[in-house]
């Protein structure tokens, strides 16, 4: 008699997965719905460690070979028996909604205390900052979504985020793309072009220099005079674009051999809705990443496993080589004849992460053909390096340091009539410390210390230094 | 990654022939315990059988049923030895189709209003089938078509 084989049914799954067990629910959305602490993917929220990077990555799906569904908690609840998809094109492709609201909230609280240009003490209670509806969550296998809705003091409501993240979509209708390879992302979003500097889920409480500032905000001053250039007038307008903005794209995304991630996106080119041209800028970002969890979520010779270990999940030790290129066009002035700017931005940033240790460093640069105009028909260029380190004392105790530097050149015309000062110009310490009072809840301390400020030193003013101490917590 | 289901099996074996606990029963032979796993969780009905026993198997005299209940296919999963017949009947009363896939193609297709006579089909060809409802295309089942009576379904705690 042959030998007889042990098998397990597996395609037929099953919808009857044991019951989760009765601990009370974690926080937010994802937390929630896998059961799960902040700390399976995040260092020092919203600071996401190698595993919540993956996760990202993977459309806000668990990157395990099993897949998502053996991890989920809250139970989704389907929308077509899966079988459908066998069917396809001739069947709706079946997916699944979660099966409770996809929704947390955050609370930022600021107190805020400026020695402002003139060495006065100004003390803000900032009381709450802001609060955000975060939502999230996926719709089956392969497809993401995202949102973030801001309020703010008075009465302000920002749609910050919103996008689909929709996984594999050629590898689903079976032309032979690796898994991963490729997915399509379409929403207002985050491009995030330097993932170890990232804007938006970064510990410090201010954007980089290089992502917050912008060509608007230029002014040139002649200090012998003390005229300037830069305000906008009638009929003119100033490039608005900044790298730290959301905004509608549609991105091409995917990773290969692992360990290699890249995106390709067309973007409106500014946050608004309506954009100034007809012109869309284009953007595209590669990282490679070396040692440690591999970008697709894989430990070399370990099984992809969800945990939240209480002495820390952040030691991932790797190198992460990253740059990205930005190219756009802005409408500087519409009458009586159209001006526009074209400019770019490239990127480039080395972050080692060791032990306790993250570390990075890089340079953002980039060039307008046409900023100032019709003041000055000449270029500038826009250059931002930057350091910055993060160290983990404790799991719930981390400092912080991270000093950058900005500089935007002058058209040397309008130099020669006396404006030599770029009011851009900046250098900055920003020091702090972290602290996590439960997994939820995070304090920060942290200062804006200038060394070079020149709009200040131009009027002969003191540099506005900042002490803020912020409140964070979600749920 | 994201397709392949992996399920991982811890077994207790008994050396010598089988039937497994719980399964559609044969005679002789030890017994096969174990614990199905996925991921982190333990998993409920899952089909854990034999596969290429030597020996021929008559099917049953009994017909196996699969009824529609309440919106639901009813049990949600079915396995049967190969040449079983499986009477469709449903006890809602809304009209439903019977639905039924194999290898991505549909292999019968018929409307079950309500009241209607159970419908007897034979399966003989071994494999997954799929069942779907035009209808309500939440509603699904599954029927596993084996060459061999040895199998068992898990148990909630995702022991055979």
């Amino acid at each position: 008699m042959k030998k007889p084989y042990v098998l397990v049914a597996v395609a037929m799954v099953l919808g009857s997965i044991l019951a989760a067990g009765e601990e009370a629910g974690a926080i937010p959305a994802f937390a929630r719905k896998y059961q799960t602490s902040c700390s399976t993917c995040h260092v020092m929220f919203p600071k996401l460690n190698a595993f919540g990077e993956a996760f990202r990555l993977n459309g806000y799906q668990i990157p395990a070979p099993d897949g998502d569904e053996p991890y989920m908690k809250d139970k989704p609840l389907q929308l077509e028996a899966p079988a459908w998809k066998d069917l396809w094109p001739q069947a709706i492709w079946p997916g699944t909604i979660p099966g409770m609201p996809p929704i947390a909230i955050r609370f930022i609280t600021h107190l805020e205390i400026t020695q402002d240009e003139t060495k006065a003490y100004r003390t803000n209670f900032e009381f709450p900052h802001e609060i955000e509806a975060l939502l999230g969550g996926t719709f089956g296998n392969d497809m993401g979504f995202f949102g973030q809705i801001e309020f703010k003091h008075p009465n302000q409501v920002a749609l910050q985020q919103a996008f689909l993240k929709i996984q594999d979509p050629l590898t689903n209708i079976g032309l032979p793309v690796p898994e991963r390879a490729f997915n399509l992302w379409v929403g207002k979003l985050d491009p995030n072009y330097v993932p170890s500097y990232r804007n938006f889920t970064r510990v410090f409480r201010v954007h980089p220099l290089w992502g917050n500032k912008r060509l608007s905000d230029l002014r040139l001053i002649n200090p012998d005079t003390g005229a300037s250039i830069g305000a906008p007038t009638t009929g003119r307008d100033r490039n608005r674009f900044r790298l730290q903005d959301f905004q509608p794209a549609v991105e091409a995304n995917g990773i290969l051999f692992k360990r290699f991630g890249y995106s390709l996106g067309l973007t409106q080119g500014q946050e608004e809705v309506f954009d100034t041209n007809n012109h869309k800028d284009l953007y595209y970002t590669v990282r490679l990443k070396l040692g440690g969890r591999a970008l697709d979520g894989t430990l070399p010779g370990k099984e992809v496993t969800i945990e939240a270990p209480p002495t820390g999940g952040w030691v991932d030790n790797a190198i992460s080589i990253e740059h990205f290129g930005y190219f756009g066009q802005f409408r500087v002035q519409a009458t009586p004849s159209r001006i526009e700017d074209d400019f770019s931005r490239f990127g480039v940033a080395l972050n080692g992460t060791f032990q306790n240790l993250d570390l990075a460093v890089g340079y953002v640069f980039g060039h307008h053909d046409n900023p100032l105009a019709p003041d000055s028909f000449q270029g500038v260029d826009y250059k931002s390096p930057f350091v910055k380190a993060e160290y983990m004392f404790l799991p719930w105790l981390m400092g912080t340091v991270r000093w950058e530097l900005l500089e935007v050149s002058r058209p040397s015309d309008l130099v020669a009539k006396g404006f030599t000062v770029s009011s851009l110009d900046q250098q900055r310490w920003l020091p702090g410390v972290a602290f996590l009072i439960r997994a939820n809840v995070r304090v920060d301390i942290q200062g804006e210390i200038y060394s070079v400020h020149r709009e200040s030193e131009a009027r002969n003013r003191n540099k506005p230094h900042t002490l803020w101490v912020r409140l964070d917590f979600a749920f | 990654m994201k397709r392949g289901r992996r399920f991982a099996l811890s077994l207790v074996l008994a050396l010598g022939l089988f039937p497994l606990a719980g399964g559609l029963g044969a005679e002789g032979g030890g017994t096969i315990v174990g614990t199905v796993t996925w991921g982190p969780q333990r998993l409920y009905n899952a089909v854990v059988y034999l596969e290429k026993v030597e020996g021929t198997f008559p099917p049953p005299q009994e017909a196996a049923v699969m009824a529609q209940r309440k919106l639901t296919y009813v049990p949600h999963v079915l396995p049967i030895l190969v040449g079983t017949t499986v009477n469709f009947t449903t006890y809602d009363k809304e009209l439903h189709n019977i639905k039924a896939l194999q290898e991505k193609r549909t292999i019968f297709n018929f409307g079950m209003p309500p009241g209607a006579e159970p419908v007897p089909k034979t399966f003989r060809r071994e494999g997954v089938v799929s069942l779907l409802c035009s209808r309500h295309q939440e509603m699904s089942a599954y029927i596993v078509v084996l060459q061999n009576p040895f199998v068992a379904l898990t148990n909630e705690e995702g022991e055979f």
